[in-house]
């Protein structure tokens, strides 16, 4: 990513060169005696830290005006502080105007222009975060992310459903949980390679996100079976959901690179919640998903 | 000839077994540089189809590729691409087998290029047919990592053959560590904590014909490997001592009769067993739970009858090694199974 960015760091090295030639040009370098080290210490780590920052900022992040308001702001701090590192070993006359003006006007603009940065960063996190609801549920972290699909993975299912069971029973509504799981797989894999197969699961995970409610949370649990979970659902909402995800798989037209299409079906397993612990209703689901599996008689897509 | 490869013996052929893993790399878009850093494999080499690496190189690159891909399912998705991969006529005597066992034969006769570093263990009783998979090469930490690879490649490659799952049991030992990738990739039927290594299926099951099996096909690729295969060495070093082990067992075995037997000096098969990262009693330990394992769950003897045959003092002494190898004690495993 900071590739992308390089004209603005180039930028950045440009103003802080300028700064150091200017500080040289009016001031004197500093006796050994006169230098305080413990302040170079400090100065100096608040001038790394913010350059830090800099570059983590700029390395996550496309290109666009957020992104131009994060780093100008943090350039300003940047260079600002590096100017009051190098305050402690240049001497600047009293009487010249740069003295301590730098630092004292680039600080300051530095934090507004960030705190404006930061702003639109939140609106644009807020849009973001909407898209992700039914993948992410308002708890993020991305260890339990599954790289595929991006969505959660089989850990953050567990800590969700628990956080799940808890407030349904709270608020004495149902709950259900879906595992989903394609038939035959393993045979797409096969025919058409494993880059196809990976490919077929990141567009599933689209349209298994199209149609499940706001509310709902879909993760992946292994391999190709999800699982979504369906609060306030009681077990007819749940087979009615259930059913339309096996209907949007049924019906999804997947395209290999080669321009085939493929159909698939799915098989489901629904486990609504009667107060058991987490892992008993997921054992629970799985059952019933195997027995789906084994009295299968081909759908017709 | 020699009977067995070490771990710095040139003797896997890059575009066989280390090649499932490479393929899973690449198609995840991992930098092949990246990938083959510190292994002493190079792109060009590599797809010249005529590199031979050693052990070593061959984990050096499972420990990269798990560092590069620490997601859980890694060593599942090796193993769905294992076979029939690209081992010439191998791959044939494994697609075109008659029957399961038959196959499970093939792997078995031809662990060295099928699976160089984890050996198979084939073992038949009246009802079931035993998988077991112990360390072939070197006692290293990357054993879950290939375990969890080599089961699922079993398991594909029977559904392969049958085109449906079959009913394949699980015994692992330890906790589970992500129980999702195995009840996904292997089915429900997967026992934690059983010390040991093992799959296990009906017998009967194992030996019903397959529907696509060409028996011409099968008999030629195998004698074709035959061929290949007459002046090669055909287990790894630490399988071959263990299995001398276990062969001598119930005589006496020490150190000093096993470098009789294998014509070196003491001191130079120890050498080799610190090469490969283990030592004698280790290996002696290991055969002896295996074993105690074994007739204590699928022949049922009792521990006094065990401890004879393994030459321990009495069932006392038995219980306590045994308590020292597994963690429990024989009483809470026979009554499991």
């Amino acid at each position: 990513m900071i590739r992308l960015h390089k004209w603005k760091l180039l930028f950045i090295a440009v103003l802080t060169n300028l700064t150091i030639l200017l500080t040289l040009a009016v001031g004197e370098i500093k006796f050994w005696r006169e230098i305080d080290w413990l302040d170079i210490v400090a100065e100096s780590g608040v001038c790394l830290l913010a350059g830090l920052w800099l570059v983590f900022t700029l390395n996550s992040r496309p290109k666009g005006s957020v992104t131009t308001l994060l780093a100008l702001g943090l350039g300003c701090i940047f260079i600002g502080s590096f100017q009051d590192l190098m305050d402690e070993v240049i001497a600047i006359p009293d009487a010249s105007p740069w003295r301590g003006s730098i630092e004292s006007v680039l600080m300051p603009v530095g934090l507004i222009i960030l705190t404006l940065g930061l702003y639109h960063w939140h609106k644009e996190q807020l849009l973001l975060s909407q898209q992700r609801q039914r993948q992410e549920q308002d708890y993020r972290d991305y260890r339990l992310q599954d790289r595929l699909t991006g969505l959660g993975d089989a850990r953050f299912l567990m800590q969700q459903l628990s956080q799940l069971q808890l407030r349904c029973q709270q608020q004495h509504t149902p709950l259900a949980i879906v595992l989903l799981d394609l038939d035959d797989f393993d045979t797409i894999n096969r025919r058409y390679g494993h880059r196809e197969g990976d490919r077929l699961l990141q567009e599933l995970t689209e349209v298994l996100l199209l149609n499940v409610r706001r509310c709902d949370l879909v993760c992946r649990y292994a391999g190709d079976r999800f699982a979504v979970l369906l609060p306030g659902a009681g077990e007819q909402l749940a087979q009615q959901l259930g059913a339309q995800l096996q209907d949007a798989v049924a019906h999804f037209a997947y395209k290999t690179t080669r321009g085939e299409t493929i159909y698939h079906s799915a098989s489901t397993g629904i486990a609504t919640d009667t107060g058991t612990p987490a892992d008993a209703l997921l054992t629970l689901a799985t059952q019933r998903l195997l027995q789906a599996k084994d009295s299968r008689t081909p759908r017709v897509a | 000839m020699t009977l067995w490869y070490e771990n710095d013996t040139p003797c896997i052929a890059a575009h066989e077994f280390p090649a499932a893993l490479i393929d899973l790399a690449c198609s995840r878009d991992l930098e092949p540089d990246r990938l083959l850093r510190g292994t002493g494999i190079f792109m060009a080499d590599f797809l010249s189809a005529s590199l031979i690496i050693k052990p070593v190189q061959c984990y050096a690159l499972l420990r990269n590729i798990q560092r590069l891909m620490p997601a859980s399912d890694t060593a599942f998705l090796a193993g769905h691409r294992l076979f029939p991969g690209n081992f010439g006529p191998a791959s044939t005597a494994l697609t075109q087998a008659s029957h399961l066992l038959d196959a499970l034969q093939t792997l078995e006769n031809y662990s060295a290029l099928l699976s160089p570093l984890l050996q198979p263990r084939l073992s038949l009783d009246s009802d079931f047919v035993y998988l077991y998979w112990q360390e072939s090469c070197e006692a290293s930490d990357q054993g879950a990592f290939l375990r969890d690879m080599l089961m699922t490649a079993i398991t594909s490659l029977s559904r392969q053959l049958y085109q449906q799952s079959l009913p394949w049991e699980y015994f692992l030992p330890g906790e589970l560590t992500h129980p999702e990738q195995y009840s996904v990739n292997w089915g429900p039927r997967v026992y934690s904590k059983r010390h040991i290594t093992a799959m296990r299926l009906p017998r009967e099951l194992a030996t019903q014909n397959t529907p696509m099996a060409t028996t011409s096909a099968a008999t030629i690729a195998k004698r074709q490997c035959e061929v290949l295969f007459k002046d090669k060495p055909s287990e790894g070093f630490i399988s071959h001592i263990d299995q001398r082990i276990r062969r001598s067992i119930p005589g006496h075995v020490s150190l000093e009769s096993l470098a009789q037997a294998l014509e070196v000096s003491p001191a130079t098969l120890k050498r080799k067993l610190k090469k490969h990262h283990t030592h004698f009693q280790q290996r002696y330990d290991n055969v002896r739970k295996e074993l105690a394992i074994e007739w204590l769950t699928r022949q049922e003897l009792s521990v006094e009858d065990i401890a004879a045959r393994l030459h321990f003092h009495d069932s006392r002494n038995l219980r306590r090694a045994f308590k020292r190898w597994t963690g429990v004690l024989p009483s809470a495993l026979s009554a499991s199974v």
